[in-house]
């Protein structure tokens, strides 16, 4: 055996896990937009069921396309929004083989072995790829929405929402979390945070002084395993620089007193549609995503089949379960449609007129990974809405959906994950 | 190797005080590799800064010294190698690339004593201390780190156990259940024992309540203790154990084919190929009622599935004595609502494809257990995966090769793979 060909295989084994630095959220700044924006601005919402839907009650028929389409049981609530969204089938992640990871790779498009020798990667999320556009001038670039036990509803590891390294990135777990995080004002004095401030970026100094020291005489394999490091310091960085750029600023002023602690299933769903109405309408952010509960969505529909029990659902109790489920969640998007279509820009157009939202699961049904349920709606990207539109084939990236939204957002981006062009379909 | 953090010298200073302590701490922190004087300067400037904020001296040493672990020297195992080719590990290297093996904890003072002196890469220094550390209660680390990868406890997580219909398999069962597995494990590598007993032994590591759940006496509390079985007992060994089998269910029925696979991976090292994906779903059996192998023959009808069924389901057949949380068992009942019921007398028997027969469970393990090379390969790879931290690959074959020569010749004991692993000339090398 070769010396060499072991040289290849060197590595550095981390002892930890991300930079560890000493904590930086609870810093205080301020709401509104940098300038007012001439045009209003595009917003995104994504939004993740995890498991996926009913599929004989959720789906129209393939043959039944167009405007003129009937709307499945599964969808009936959203009839009086039936002109304002559109229903896609034929997209799917060809490299996702989890049957329970709803989320993981749905805006990412990744492939899991993309790396020899690692069992995870991923790539940048849509959300992000939008956040590094949109969220410039906004206090938040992204703000993400999470729920307890994520991987009970079928979201499977990490996020929904992962940075340019393919590193997930953390949410709000409850709607009170959240609305803190949007809403509330810190109470320390602006002398003290700026010091503050001061003295993480002395933090940030003291790191990079060492990691010029562990990084002298590492094999390249080595050096792009610190790269890591350096990478997690700049984006705290980035970090700093905007909450510099926010210090001196007050947060927006919540249109709501904060939601009750311990709110479960459709009622927590409900409050973060709130919020999520609520950022968009403070400009505190124009990028959101959201991995919905369905495990306790379950249990406050008085369901008492399991959440996995359910996605394997078989004619009978399980079966009735899934329906009942994908009644209630096309019950709250129409109230969160109907929401953003009540909230006026300084226009006269709507919060809806300007947002894209996107309502979906990598899970079709049971576990299948194919055809993933898609429901656009929102003049946002300016797609063709009220349509049921099925593509040729089962074979079409689902980046492909994420560019035409980014592109029609105004992200000037060419290519998403395993994209290979744009959904034409969808465009005017 | 606990010190304190502070100690204060004759005349000291406030700032003379940090300023060692810096040093001291970022010295342990990063396993005897020393900070370098900038590194520190910047520390003592966050501590200034910290003093002239208000804050009292003992105070103002915490944030340096948390911006010390925040640090790439403690974050990560760093191993430089500048020239080309591989380099031999220095001995502080080697002192952590064993602790964080055997302890997945920072090395000891002991460690770090024998490196400083040169002296820890010495075969005979070297072996009496992979034996002091397996002895070491920081060991148990290893046992349930490793183990877990190994033998894929992961999917005893997997599903909820539907305690409707195996009441006595709640939640303090299933520890006590997956705690069986390290525990026996610790035993074997702890007791300088063969790791053929995990094939099939005379005896059991469990605790009072599992001494309940398998029927057996005269145990009681929570400790785990090894108990002689009965001679006529299916424990003893992985394939008797509650954990092991319930992973080869989903909660609510048997999987002979998880098992089977299971058996073929974990025991046999003969892993079949992943399923494929979308399977099609055999909607035609909905309405009727039918036998585990009824319904499993479905298999055998496509050749591309029998392929690979006909040697995974006969084997799992063969643990159909078990149920699906790993109860002794002799019929079967299947309740389909609206369908009925239907109870049938297990029929354990079978043959492994090409191979030998068996007439019920006892003759399946005892063949698995005739084949201790093929365990202690597989054993040996996923050791080498561990204790490298990155996957085998085919040039470690000779590696693996030589390891499992060595242990066999002493009886397979668990502690002389691990031996024989740290003394190779891989694991001392970068």
């Amino acid at each position: 055996m070769s010396r060499t060909d072991l040289s290849r295989r060197h590595f550095l084994r981390a002892a930890g896990t991300l930079i560890a630095l000493p904590a930086l959220s609870s810093l205080g700044f301020k709401a509104f937009a940098a300038e007012k924006p001439v045009s209003q601005p595009k917003r995104m919402v994504f939004l993740g069921f995890g498991y996926g839907v009913t599929n004989e009650s959720w789906f129209p028929s393939l043959k039944d396309t167009g405007a003129d389409y009937a709307l499945p049981a599964g969808l009936a609530p959203l009839a009086e929004h039936k002109k304002d969204f559109t229903l896609v089938q034929g997209l799917s992640n060809k490299f996702s083989d989890e049957a329970h990871w709803g989320s993981t790779f749905w805006l990412t498009g990744a492939n899991r072995y993309a790396q020899p020798g690692q069992s995870f990667h991923n790539g940048i999320s849509a959300d992000q790829v939008a956040a590094a556009k949109l969220g410039m001038d906004t206090r938040y670039g992204s703000i993400r929405l999470d729920c307890a036990n994520a991987v009970d509803s079928g979201h499977g590891p990490g996020s929904m929402a992962w940075d340019a390294r393919g590193k997930p990135l953390a949410g709000h777990e409850n709607p009170v979390s959240a609305y803190h995080r949007l809403f509330s004002d810190e109470t320390m004095p602006l002398a003290q945070r700026q010091a503050l401030l001061a003295q993480q970026r002395s933090v940030l100094d003291a790191v990079l002084e060492d990691a010029a020291r562990v990084r002298r005489g590492l094999s390249r394999a080595d050096t792009d395993k610190l790269d890591e490091y350096f990478q997690s310091v700049r984006d705290i960085e980035l970090r700093l620089s905007k909450d510099e750029q926010w210090l001196d600023r007050p947060k927006a002023k919540a249109p709501f007193p904060p939601p009750k602690p311990g709110l479960a299933g459709k009622e927590e769903i409900k409050v973060m549609y709130d919020l999520i109405v609520a950022a968009l309408q403070t400009d505190s952010t124009r990028v959101l995503t959201y991995r919905q509960p369905v495990s306790s969505l379950l249990a406050s529909l008085s369901v008492k089949v399991a959440s996995h029990d359910m996605s394997h659902y078989a004619p009978g109790e399980r079966m009735e379960a899934s329906q009942k489920r994908d009644l209630e969640q096309s019950r709250l998007l129409a109230g969160l449609f109907a929401k953003l279509k009540a909230t006026k820009e300084a226009d006269g157009s709507s919060l809806f007129d300007h947002t894209t939202i996107a309502y979906g699961s990598n899970i079709r049904t049971i576990h299948y990974l194919d055809n993933c349920p898609t429901l656009i709606a929102g003049g946002g990207s300016g797609i063709r809405l009220g349509q049921h539109v099925a593509l040729q084939g089962k074979s079409t990236p689902l980046c492909n959906l994420w560019l035409t939204l980014l592109q029609g957002s105004g992200v000037k981006v060419d290519s998403h994950g395993d994209s290979n062009g744009v959904v034409k379909e969808l465009t005017l | 190797m606990i010190r304190p953090i502070l100690t204060r010298g004759e005349g000291q200073t406030d700032e003379d005080q940090a300023r060692a302590c810096f040093a001291d701490f970022a010295h342990r922190a990063f396993r005897g590799r020393s900070a370098e004087a900038p590194f520190l300067a910047r520390l003592l400037g966050i501590y200034r800064a910290g003093r002239q904020s208000g804050l009292d001296h003992e105070r103002a040493l915490r944030e340096p010294l948390s911006v010390i672990l925040a640090s790439p020297g403690f974050l990560y195992l760093s191993e430089p190698n500048p020239g080309k080719g591989s380099r031999r590990l220095d001995d502080l290297e080697l002192a952590s690339r064993l602790s964080y093996f055997l302890w997945s904890a920072p090395p000891d003072a002991e460690l770090l004593r024998l490196a400083e002196k040169s002296v820890l890469h010495e075969p005979a220094i070297l072996s009496a201390q992979v034996d002091r550390l397996i002895a070491d209660p920081k060991s148990s680390a290893f046992v349930t780190g490793f183990t877990h990868q190994w033998l894929g406890l992961h999917r005893l997580d997997f599903f909820q156990f539907d305690t409707k219909l195996h009441k006595d398999f709640d939640d303090s069962t299933k520890a006590a259940a997956r705690d069986e597995v390290y525990q026996t494990i610790a035993h074997i590598l702890r007791h300088g024992d063969s790791l053929t007993h995990l094939l099939k032994s005379d005896y059991v590591v469990i605790n009072g309540l599992l001494a309940d759940y398998y029927g057996l006496s005269e145990v009681s509390g929570d400790a785990f203790r090894k108990v002689t079985l009965p001679q006529d007992s299916p424990r003893g060994g992985l394939l008797g154990m509650a954990a092991i089998l319930a992973m080869g269910s989903n909660g609510r029925d048997t999987s002979p084919v998880e098992r089977g696979t299971w058996i073929l991976r974990k025991l046999l090292h003969e892993p079949p190929p992943p399923a494929p994906p979308n399977v099609p779903q055999l909607n035609r059996l909905e309405d009727k009622l039918l036998s585990t192998r009824e319904r499993l023959a479905a298999h055998q009808e496509q050749p591309q599935c029998a392929q690979c069924h006909r040697k995974i389901d006969p084997i799992g057949f063969g643990l159909e004595n078990f149920n699906a949380t790993g109860k002794w068992r002799t019929t079967e009942t299947y309740e389909k609502k609206g369908v009925g019921l239907k109870t049938w007398p297990i029929s354990p028997a079978g043959a492994f494809y090409k191979g030998s027969s068996f007439k019920d469970y006892f003759e399946l393990r005892d063949q698995i257990a005739a084949h201790p090379q093929k365990f202690g390969r597989g054993f040996t790879e996923a050791l080498v995966e561990y204790g490298m931290g990155r996957p085998f690959g085919f040039l470690d074959e000779p590696l693996a090769t030589a390891i499992l020569t060595e242990a066999q010749a002493k009886d397979y004991q668990m502690a002389a793979f691990i031996r024989a692993l740290v003394l190779s000339e891989i694991f001392q090398t970068k």
